[in-house]
């Protein structure tokens, strides 16, 4: 590792802090680095230890005075925004609460109708197999009438039924898939909505 | 050593080092090393901790082509550095009465 990627490091593992905090830490171990020296750049990586220690210790000490100091100039600018949050959400909500409801309601609405359209696929694929089956066993009785017939029946019957159950594990398989795709979703929209993106 | 220097007297140390005058993160952090055994990495949440509660000032001064971040105590530094060593002074009594004797299991 060289100084580079110890600054790289860093930053990474800074990132979640605000901007002013990244800055003033990348400000302050790049000057560390230029006082020690090109020459002395690999002693102080091993003398300065992992970034992400070095990240877990800032971003300790930022949690630890963001609860210290309530009336701090920072914090007082975000309990400020938090209260224009408030009467905006007053404000907003005999629009927003019909809104977040109807916004509710359809997601679930096509939440409902998804499942509905897989369901009655697989109900109808269900159906064909089994009438499939059924029509093997009319052709085996009608094997005394017409062989013929009787294994023409069998065969649409055998095709049929054969066609229906691959497309059904096909449809079943798809749709777990299409669940899970959604579920990330959601997962990943609650996640970036609780960092504030 | 077997005792770990606990935070509030880290920010104790550090005020009164730079009491004596102002210096840059670099010298601060290898005075301090002299005496004590902590990690090149400690310094920097406490300088910050106590610059953000005004405690210390930073200014720029330029050196060969960048800046130097000096780290100054300001007056409410030097309160909080009085009380830390009158703190400091009775903890160290109540310690030593233990550690070293005086006290006695009856």
């Amino acid at each position: 590792m060289n100084r580079q990627e110890f600054m790289n490091r860093l930053a990474a593992e800074l990132s979640r802090l605000p901007k002013e905090e990244i800055q003033a830490a990348m400000e302050y171990y790049s000057e560390y680095f230029d006082e020690a020296g090109p020459e002395r750049e690999q002693e102080t990586i091993a003398e300065l230890g992992s970034p992400s220690k070095i990240a877990t210790q800032i971003k300790a000490d930022y949690a630890v005075r963001q609860l210290d100091e309530p009336g701090g100039g920072r914090s007082a600018k975000k309990g400020l925004s938090a209260i224009l949050w408030v009467i905006l959400g007053i404000f907003a909500a005999p629009v927003a609460f019909p809104v977040a409801i109807a916004l509710g309601v359809s997601a679930l609405a096509v939440f409902i109708a998804m499942a509905a359209v897989i369901f009655s696929v697989i109900i109808s694929l269900g159906a064909v197999c089994v009438s499939g089956i059924g029509l093997i066993f009319v052709g085996f009785a009608g094997l005394g009438g017409s062989l013929a017939g009787g294994i023409m029946l069998i065969g649409i019957g055998l095709v049929a039924a054969g066609i229906t159950a691959l497309l059904c594990v096909g449809v079943a398989i798809g749709a777990k898939n299409l669940i899970h795709v959604i579920v990330r979703w959601i997962q990943t929209w609650r996640m970036e909505k609780r960092r504030g993106v | 050593m077997g005792f770990k220097i606990e935070s509030a007297l880290l920010e104790a140390c550090v005020l009164a080092v730079l009491s004596k005058g102002d210096t840059y993160g670099y010298v601060l952090t290898q005075s301090m090393k002299q005496v004590l055994d902590i990690s090149e990495s400690t310094l920097y949440p406490v300088l910050r901790r106590l610059q953000k509660g005004e405690y210390l000032q930073t200014y720029d001064q330029p050196w060969q082509g960048r800046n130097r971040r000096y780290y100054h105590v300001t007056d409410k530094g030097k309160e909080k550095c009085e009380q830390y060593r009158k703190e400091w002074g009775i903890y160290k009594q109540q310690i030593d009465s233990l550690l070293l004797g005086g006290e006695t299991n009856e």
